[in-house]
């Protein structure tokens, strides 16, 4: 029967490693969705027009702002000197909806944002910060199921652990964005400009 | 209870071999690809970033090597994956002609109705394990997966992975040398409803018809089709057809919880009127799957069925397996721990004209694990292992650890040892009342394999991907099925080979692969006799101008002595090697698409008609010369 516990006993030893992992190391290092997501946000900038008041000042950054528990951690390191548009890139990061409301100067800046990665953490509050950016020309995306419902404007899904994006081209318009037509080509599902019964799917 | 099972020890003199191996190995990939360095000073992922969208929507995932979802480049096995747009392109008529173009792997056509698949040698279609959606199309009676019998069309393959070397952590005795797992399209990736027919040469017509739909919380779809295709021999007996016909029915229906959880039923069957080298008729294969998903649990139960008549109705077989597998993944921030537990059972019976029955019920029970432990950012290490109770061989346990090297998102550097078993045949453990050549064994245990690879995956430059493995892997107790006495676990065997593959983009519109492959094989009861082919290269070219698409393959496989019957693997192996000439295939394709929803297609097979064996060309069940092959298709989607 030895042969029983070396068998198990190597299964058993096999587990402990999970739990032996020390969980710091989990909250510098950001997920591979997250990755891939961070490469998206960064695509995205390239077929997407903002209002002309928004790209003025060449020498302002293009601001991607994180609101809520951020995923992406370093994400983003590998385009910090990076330029899209002509534009240096910027990430700022903003606690929740309920602590960045108490300074007027968090405030600001979340409306100063080119985009507005909105996370699952924020999901209560998720028409709350649609409407505190939708007059300011911010492309709001988002992770969860009735984004797009809500009023936001970009919305990832996983497809087969492949991430996949859909567009409410109708909230974009409202913000004043022109999507450009290879990006709504690529997205699962349009909401398309004029609201209709059917959306495109 | 006798115990066979041993937990396999890696001897001194194969340790040495290994880590020379491996040396050499990092010589090879050593001189750093450009992103190597750039790594380095960046210290961070930068390729995704260099992505566009449509690859971004695309980073390859492959669920076969772990049994979850996860980065080719995380993978503890070496793995390669052939998509639905490659099936498309190849223009193949059966799942085997797409995997050709895949190093290491060696096709063999038989006949038009069967085809033999080996994974690093082993070309004789019970060492691989092939699987539906991950479940077992394997039937232990003969040990055999009929690849031409899985209820399913091209056309509703979404992916195809291929895990190279033994694959037996998740799967168990049948994954030795290798995994194929088929995974279907989903109804919502269907989505609206896509009629394929193709004809051609032999009198070949092969359709399908596919429709998918999702409904607030349902998801169904729907599939057929039909192959017909006449043999390129004369039938060799009075009972045999002049051709194959085949047809499938699929539905499968999905209710999603929400987002994160769902349930699928997905009923399947194929049937064929001649099939397996011409000499089983009225062969019926049935799948039900029912499964429970949520992102980190899963339940699946599986019913497999095959009925068919052999030999002119000498004998009717009927193989059910039944399999009900349980999967919990835990993620303590990015590692993760798989484990999960599996049963099987099996009822097979063989009944003969004269009224003789055979009946063997099998019963198999496993638990498995396998922890993913992320030390860095770039450095992966997996270890698992499993305990399986089979009820004729008792228990065994195999292992499988690797160290990845992942400098960037798309690059992979894996040292992985993992160990596997074959576990004998009911044939081969109980023969079939006398009609069978070889003398059984009720005493045979398994088959045992201990694999070292070393592999490298990514880009060599913005333009070129590389794909390379060397490997050694080690056999013991390989049944060394003679005529003259009862099968025996006699054979030990070593085996080492090179693969080097790449994919390239010469322009936007030219695209390509080229791959070699070279292995070798000892073995105690036949020496250094090329059982194997020792060379086998392929390329291809690929080209897209406005709406009309073009293709080009090239295959090259070396010579080889055959020693088991592709053909019929029941028969187990030939009284006497025989000896398969090199051959070369060359196909073509081009494609016009007027519309997105309509293509127009010719293909031709073998273009330069080299009329070649890639079977045992002799005997009773005998291969079939390959042809050239002109088809014609057509694909509709609305």
């Amino acid at each position: 029967m030895k042969i029983k516990v070396y068998i198990f006993t190597a299964l058993v030893l096999t587990l402990p490693l999970g739990f032996l992992a020390p969980q710091a190391q989990a909250g510098h290092t950001p997920t591979h969705e997250y990755r891939i997501k961070a490469a998206f946000l960064y695509n995205f900038i390239k077929f997407v027009d903002w209002p002309k008041e928004k790209m003025a000042d060449s020498n302002e950054p293009i601001i991607i702002g994180i609101i809520g528990e951020d995923p992406f951690e370093k994400a983003f390191e590998p385009i910090k000197n990076k330029k899209v548009k002509g534009k240096k890139i910027v990430i700022k990061r903003f606690q929740g909806l309920e602590e960045s409301k108490q300074s007027d100067e968090q405030t600001a800046l979340i409306r100063k944002c080119h985009m507005l990665f909105i996370c699952a953490s924020e999901k209560e509050k998720l028409r709350e910060i649609i409407n505190l950016v939708k007059d300011d020309g911010v492309l709001t995306v988002g992770e969860v199921k009735g984004f797009l419902e809500s009023g936001g404007i970009i919305n990832f899904l996983m497809e087969d652990k492949k991430v996949v994006f859909e567009i409410n081209n109708h909230a974009a318009k409202q913000a004043r964005l022109k999507i450009r037509s290879k990006l709504l080509r690529l997205a699962k599902r349009v909401i398309p400009e004029k609201p209709s019964n059917e959306d495109k799917s | 209870m006798v115990i066979r099972g041993k937990i396999m020890v890696m001897r001194k003199n194969s340790l040495s071999k290994t880590l020379v191996l491996m040396l050499i190995g990092l010589i090879v990939f050593g001189p750093a690809p450009r992103s190597f360095a750039q790594q380095q000073d960046a210290n961070e992922p930068e390729d995704l970033f260099e992505m566009s969208l449509e690859e971004l929507m695309e980073v390859p995932v492959v669920f076969a090597s772990s049994k979850r979802l996860q980065p080719i480049t995380e993978a503890a096995s070496s793995v390669e994956i052939i998509t639905a747009e490659d099936i498309k392109q190849s223009g193949a008529i059966n799942i085997a002609d797409v995997l050709r173009d895949v190093a290491g792997i060696q096709v063999k056509e038989p006949s038009v109705s069967s085809h033999a698949i080996g994974v690093r040698g082993f070309a004789d279609a019970q060492h691989v394990l092939i699987t539906l959606d991950g479940s077992s199309a394997y039937l232990h009676h003969v040990n055999h997966t009929y690849l031409n019998l899985i209820p399913v069309s091209l056309e509703e393959i979404e992916r195809i992975e291929i895990v190279k070397g033994p694959g037996g952590v998740f799967y168990g005795g049948s994954a030795f040398s290798g995994v194929i797992n088929i995974v279907t399209k989903t109804p919502k990736q269907l989505d609206g409803t896509q009629v394929t027919t193709v004809g051609g040469s032999q009198d070949t017509l092969r359709s399908s018809f596919l429709h998918g739909r999702s409904l607030k919380n349902w998801d169904y779809s729907v599939a057929a089709g039909y192959f017909k295709s006449d043999y390129t021999s004369p039938p060799r007996d009075y009972f045999m057809h002049e051709d194959t016909r085949t047809n499938y029915g699929a539905g499968r229906v999905v209710y999603n919880f929400g987002d994160k959880s769902s349930i699928t039923a997905d009923f399947r069957q194929r049937y064929s009127d001649d099939a397996i080298s011409r000499h089983c008729t009225n062969v019926r294969n049935t799948y039900f799957t029912l499964r429970y998903d949520e992102p980190d649990f899963w339940v699946r139960c599986f019913y497999n069925k095959q009925f068919k008549n052999a030999v002119n109705r000498l004998l009717s077989v009927d193989d059910t397996n039944y399999e009900l597998e349980v999967m919990r993944i835990f993620k303590w921030g990015k590692n993760i721990t798989s484990i999960g537990g599996f049963a099987k059972k099996v009822d097979f019976i063989v009944k003969n004209n004269t009224g003789d029955k055979h009946q063997s019920d099998i019963e198999d029970y496993a638990i498995k694990a396998e922890n993913e432990y992320h030390a860095t950012d770039h450095f992966i290490f997996t270890l698992g292992g499993r305990a399986e109770y089979f009820s004729e061989v008792d228990l065994v346990g195999l292992g499988r650890g690797s160290i990845i090297y992942k400098p960037t998102e798309d690059q992979r550097l894996a040292a992985t040892i993992a160990s596997g078993y074959y576990l004998p045949s009911l044939a081969q453990l109980y023969g079939w009342g006398g009609i069978l050549p070889f003398q059984f064994n009720p005493s045979l245990n398994e088959e045992k394999i201990t694999s070292y690879e070393l592999s490298y995956y990514g880009p060599l430059t913005k333009k070129i991907k590389l794909k390379s493995a060397i490997f050694y892997n080690e056999y013991r107790g390989l049944i060394s099925n003679d005529f003259s006495a009862a099968l025996t676990n006699s054979a030990d065997a070593h085996q080492y080979g090179l693969e080097l593959g790449f994919n390239y983009v010469l322009t936007n519109w030219l695209t390509g692969f080229a791959n070699y492959t070279y292995q070798n094989i000892d073995r105690s009861d036949l020496g250094s006799l090329e059982v194997d082919p020792k060379n086998m290269v392929n390329f291809g070219f690929h080209a897209k101008s406005g709406k009309w698409l073009s293709g080009l393959t090239f295959h090259y496989v070396d010579k080889f002595y055959e020693i088991y019957d592709a053909a019929n693997p029941a028969l187990g192996r030939l009284s006497a090697a025989q000896k398969v000439d090199p051959y070369i295939t060359v196909d073509a394709r081009i494609a016009y698409k007027p519309k997105d929803n309509l293509e127009f297609a010719l293909t031709a097979f073998n273009l330069f008609n080299d009329r070649h064996y890639e079977s045992n060309p002799v005997g009773w069940i005998g291969a079939d010369k390959v042809d050239r092959r002109i088809m014609a298709s057509v694909t509709y989607r609305f």
